[in-house]
């Protein structure tokens, strides 16, 4: 057993001992037990197979970190209740974990670019980047700052295309008793299409508030420069906060029977379409700061560029498992209502 | 709102179908990580499902009774000098219930499903 097998296997047990803190104690040493059984299991298969342990023990790990999300979710499912959750909230829910990771993933890849774009940059490409400039001398403060906003921009546009699924739903079911040829799924393009713009609509509001922070960012000391950066930066997080904890109360109230997976894949879709797209704008804002600022590039060091690199791969990894987690199977089939899913599972 | 209902995700569907197989191999009984391994053979996937999707969909199939499960003898672990394991077992239920599964999904499509055994 090397160093790092039982750095692993501490790393996954310590988990599962802090998620479960403070449970009723049947679930709470359940889950360790079981977890901990898993891990012992997963090294000495590898010990069995002959795996090289530093292998065993990051899959180990890997396996830790990719169910958190699900930990999390079953802690609270534990708290509240058991048995109030759908397949379709979890399909619900994995959609938007998928799009959460990805929208994380993403900012780090802007903050790589240090740079902050304005809208009017390319007209007045002097002034277009005083704000990362100003920031420029606290790389931190700067990574930080990128991953709050975008994150927060991220999570609204998530925000949006959930809130537009779930109003689209309840209309397309009220339309449809009076006109039955309207179909759901036309109802939910147009508002995610809806969606879609409402959200460059905050984007571009958001950006706007960006140039006027620019004039504060001016200021003329470095430790103004700094409260505001960091009042900024609360803001941007209680706004991130308040989003998600609002999106996952609308997630957990909806009238999720109504949901299918139909619905689902169209959320995946637009979602993974957001992602595609999000990593093109990445791009083009590369490419424009290039243009503008060549010795831009080459400050960013090596390790930079890697780590930008396996963001990016992360990014596309997670926005293909989200289209392969839909079932598309069901938008072939063409079923769109509670009514027609075979009842199971009743609990 | 009317009845909670739902199917099974694709990944318990998976899963029952694995301990089915698992079964008919001779070890009707089946731990957390067995499971797994058994998913990642039978789907081709490169990673272990994790653990904390394996063991949110053990219990949710316990409790929609799809599934059974026990404490290991203490002292089958012991010989083994390992944590004790918790052992599944797929009810008749269980079995039921991906025969309709499968039964469905080949009425609507004939294709075969995406692979999403792993999160």
């Amino acid at each position: 057993v090397t160093r790092l097998s039982r750095l692993a296997r501490r790393i996954a047990i310590s988990w599962s001992a802090l998620y479960t803190a403070g449970l009723p104690e049947e679930p709470r040493e359940r889950r360790r037990a079981e977890v901990s059984a898993d891990v012992d299991a997963h090294l000495a298969d590898g010990r069995e197979r002959w795996e090289r342990p530093t292998r065993t023990a990051l899959a180990v790990l890997a396996r830790s970190l990719r169910g958190v999300v699900h930990d999390l979710v079953w802690r609270s499912q534990v708290t509240r209740g058991p048995g109030r959750e759908t397949p379709a909230e979890t399909r619900g829910r994995d959609a938007l974990a998928a799009a959460l990771w990805a929208s994380a993933a993403l900012a780090p890849i802007a903050a790589g670019f240090a740079k902050l774009p304005d809208l009017n940059g390319l007209a007045r490409a002097s002034h277009a980047y005083q704000l990362s400039h100003a920031v420029s001398q606290y790389p931190l403060v700067e990574l930080a700052f990128a991953i709050v906003i975008l994150g927060a921009v991220g999570t609204a546009v998530i925000a949006l295309f959930t809130l537009g699924l779930f109003w689209s739903k309840t209309a397309g079911i009220a339309w449809r008793s009076r006109r039955r040829d309207l179909t759901a799924p036309v109802v939910e393009i147009a508002a995610s299409v809806l969606g879609v713009v409402v959200a460059f609509g905050i984007l571009a509001w958001s950006y706007s508030m960006l140039s006027r922070a620019q004039r504060i960012s001016n200021a003329p000391t470095p430790s103004w420069r700094m409260a505001f950066l960091i009042a900024w930066a609360m803001l941007c997080t209680a706004a991130v906060v308040l989003v998600t904890r609002g999106l996952t109360r609308l997630v957990r109230r909806a009238p999720l029977d109504a949901i299918t997976g139909q619905d689902l894949t169209i959320l995946a879709v637009a979602l993974s379409s957001s992602v595609v797209l999000s990593l093109v704008g990445v791009a083009c804002w590369g490419v424009a700061m290039l243009a503008q600022a060549p010795s831009a590039l080459s400050a960013i060091p090596a390790g930079g560029w890697a780590a930008m690199l396996a963001l990016v791969i992360v990014t596309l990894i997670l926005a293909v498992r989200a289209l392969r987690r839909c079932p598309l199977h069901e938008l072939r089939g063409g079923t769109s209502d509670a009514s027609d899913s075979p009842p199971a599972l009743r609990r | 709102m009317a009845g909670r209902t739902g199917r099974l995700l694709p990944l318990e569907a998976e899963l029952i179908a694995c301990a089915v197989e698992l079964a008919r191999d001779g070890a009707p009984e089946f731990h957390g990580f067995a499971i797994a391994k058994q998913i990642r053979d039978r789907t081709g996937a490169r990673s272990l499902t994790a653990h904390g999707t394996l063991y949110k969909a053990l219990g949710r199939l316990e409790r929609s009774g799809l599934l059974e499960s026990r404490w290991e003898e203490p002292e089958a672990a012991a010989v083994a000098s390992r944590p004790r394991r918790r052992l599944y077992r797929v009810t008749e239920n269980g079995e039921r219930e991906l025969a309709r599964v499968r039964s469905a999904e080949r009425q609507v499509s004939p294709l075969p499903r995406p692979s999403t055994a792993t999160s």
